[in-house]
């Protein structure tokens, strides 16, 4: 009985595929047909054009390789989910913009570009004679740089300078 | 403004985020950013299990100073800067990569994968990432493009238990041999679908309007409901060589509907998710012009975070059914950059000048968020070069008394 079942399907794939296949062949004519009525149009005219329709009358000529058929595939098993976000147990889920960005940039990470800054700040000799002064910098004011580069990528301007402008023509920050 | 300008530049001049190397010889090349960069990393990835569909793309810093490490390519657009691989879901910045012309990946660890197969460089680069994921308790399928599908990476990401799906070169490696056509791209019957199984993957070819092929470990594409969508189409603009072809399924109607694959619509739906990261930082990227080959990167890092910290905002508001919630500058991308640079100011001051902190904080509460420039909405901004669109700002001096 199952044998029987199997070769009933592999005889209707192979109407399909015959059915496929005279498809293809009438198209392929159907193709032909027209690109020649095109070219002879074509001959009317202008010869100069008449070269890239032969070239894609050849490439209609040319037999379309056999494809397999769909195979059975094993996909891997799937349990979908939505994301979730894990905020520290103490963490205001309605806290301000500020509060969520201490999320990646808290106070420890401003205490180390602090530091560094001020390191390298020595090492490059800032504030030595025939340089402008120079003023450790602290936390605080680098969130405030921080917050001016944030608040200039909002409001661009040609220049840096333009934001400390308090000419008419500039808005007023 | 708090801080003066002389200030500013000259913060911005000694700007550091490792700790100044004297006498010590550079080890690696990204050594100046990657303590702040892995420190962040681990914090995305702390705190939020994305969804199941996850995609991996390139990123590119811009960056047209000298530099080894930056890649060229023409006609991209931002053609020239450090290369960034990155894992994302939906705008949110996972992990990343950073990459090398020179150097190849940093921090690539290429022990990680410990199977048979022989993976390429860039092949590890994205099992590494996708080893990044909570893949112990969640099932993640990874999106990509096809300069990274090849048949051995989706091997042995299945081998990990992790799904992936992608479209495919067929000079990728392994491609069977029975879709390798040579030259010349034949053109199937609109809508003609077959695969093959290879190494557990499968493989198949489609041809749309051109020939799609995509690789893929969680799909299948025998007709079954489920495998196919009926989907609206319109009809594609007609050359000579697909003619019989399209007026064959569409006629003379403008739109059809066809039975797509699964594949094709997940693909399309899921694999914008870098691009989505790359667009929100574009809007209001902070990039300013400096002097040191690093701090592009840092600029990156410093927009990452901020769009991270917004797409962690709008879940929880999202989530939340409290209405009383000041949602507003957690829905809107340019109000939450704006508040959040408002913050950081008035939260520096506060320790630095208490007095003028509660000063200032009256006058922006009192004064209204000054309307987009015209960035989001065209025909607001004064076209062309005139002074009145060099001046950019639509707000007057009197209106908006800001910072």
């Amino acid at each position: 009985m199952a044998d029987n079942e199997v070769f009933y399907d592999s005889e209707e794939g192979e109407a399909e595929f015959a059915r496929l296949e005279e498809y293809i062949e009438t198209a392929r004519a159907d193709h032909e047909e027209a690109e020649v009525g095109e070219a002879e149009h074509e001959e009317e005219g202008r010869e100069s054009e008449s070269r890239p329709q032969h070239r894609s009358r050849i490439a209609a000529t040319q037999p379309l390789p056999t494809l397999p058929p769909v195979p059975e595939f094993e996909p891997l098993v799937q349990q979908r989910h939505n994301r979730v976000a894990c905020y520290p147990p103490e963490f205001n889920l309605n806290g301000s913009a500020l509060d969520y960005f201490q999320l990646f940039f808290d106070n420890s990470i401003f205490q180390l570009l602090a530091e560094n800054t001020n390191n390298y700040a020595s090492f490059k000799g800032a504030g030595n004679a025939g340089s402008r002064p120079w003023k450790s910098t602290t936390p605080a004011e680098l969130k405030i740089f921080f917050g001016i580069i944030i608040y200039m990528g909002v409001f661009p301007s040609s220049q840096v300078s333009d934001n400390w402008k308090h000419d008419e023509s500039f808005p007023y920050h | 403004m708090y801080l003066s300008q002389n200030r500013f530049e000259q913060l911005k001049r000694y700007f550091h985020i490792s700790p100044p190397y004297q006498y010590l010889p550079r080890a690696q090349w990204y050594e100046k950013f990657q303590p702040l960069a892995s420190l962040l990393a681990t914090k995305y990835q702390s705190l939020l299990v994305p969804e199941s569909e996850v995609a991996v793309d390139e990123m590119m810093i811009q960056f047209t100073g000298r530099s080894v490490h930056t890649t060229l390519i023409r006609g991209k657009p931002i053609p020239q800067g450090y290369n960034v691989l990155a894992l994302c879901d939906h705008g949110y910045t996972y992990s990343f990569l950073f990459t090398s012309r020179a150097d190849s990946f940093a921090e690539l660890n290429s022990h990680l994968y410990s199977g048979p197969l022989k993976l390429s460089p860039t092949s590890c680069a994205v099992y590494q990432l996708a080893c990044t994921l909570p893949i112990n308790q969640f099932f993640f399928t990874i999106y990509m493009d096809n300069y990274f599908t090849n048949i051995l990476l989706l091997k042995a990401l299945r081998d990990r238990g992790i799904g992936a799906c992608g479209t495919s070169r067929p000079t990728s490696a392994e491609y069977p041999k029975e879709f390798k056509f040579g030259k010349k791209k034949p053109s199937f019957p609109l809508n003609t679908i077959s695969g093959v199984i290879q190494r557990d993957v499968l493989v198949c070819l489609w041809q749309d309007n051109n020939l799609v092929r995509f690789m893929s470990t969680v799909h299948t594409i025998t007709q079954r409901p489920g495998n196919y969508i009926e989907k609206r189409r319109r009809r594609p603009c007609i050359t000579n060589s697909n003619r019989q072809n399209i007026l064959r399924f569409f006629g003379d109607k403008p739109i059809a509907t066809l039975s797509t694959p699964k594949i094709a619509i997940d693909y399309n739906n899921h694999m914008n998710a870098v691009d989505l990261a790359d667009q929100y930082r574009s809007y209001y990227a902070t990039q300013l012009r400096v002097s040191r080959v690093w701090m592009p990167v840092f600029f990156w890092l410093l927009d990452t975070s901020v769009i991270n910290a917004w797409t962690l905002a709008k879940i929880s508001t999202a989530s939340s059914d409290d209405p009383s919630l000041p949602q507003s500058h957690h829905q809107n991308h340019r109000n939450f950059r704006i508040q959040l640079a408002h913050a950081l100011t008035f939260s520096g001051y506060q320790s630095l000048n208490p007095s003028r902190a509660v000063e200032l904080e009256a006058l922006v509460s009192a004064s209204p968020i000054p309307p987009a420039n015209g960035r989001h909405c065209p025909g607001t901004v004064p076209l062309g070069n005139t002074h009145l669109s060099r001046r950019r700002g639509i707000f007057s001096l009197s209106t908006y008394f800001y910072l």
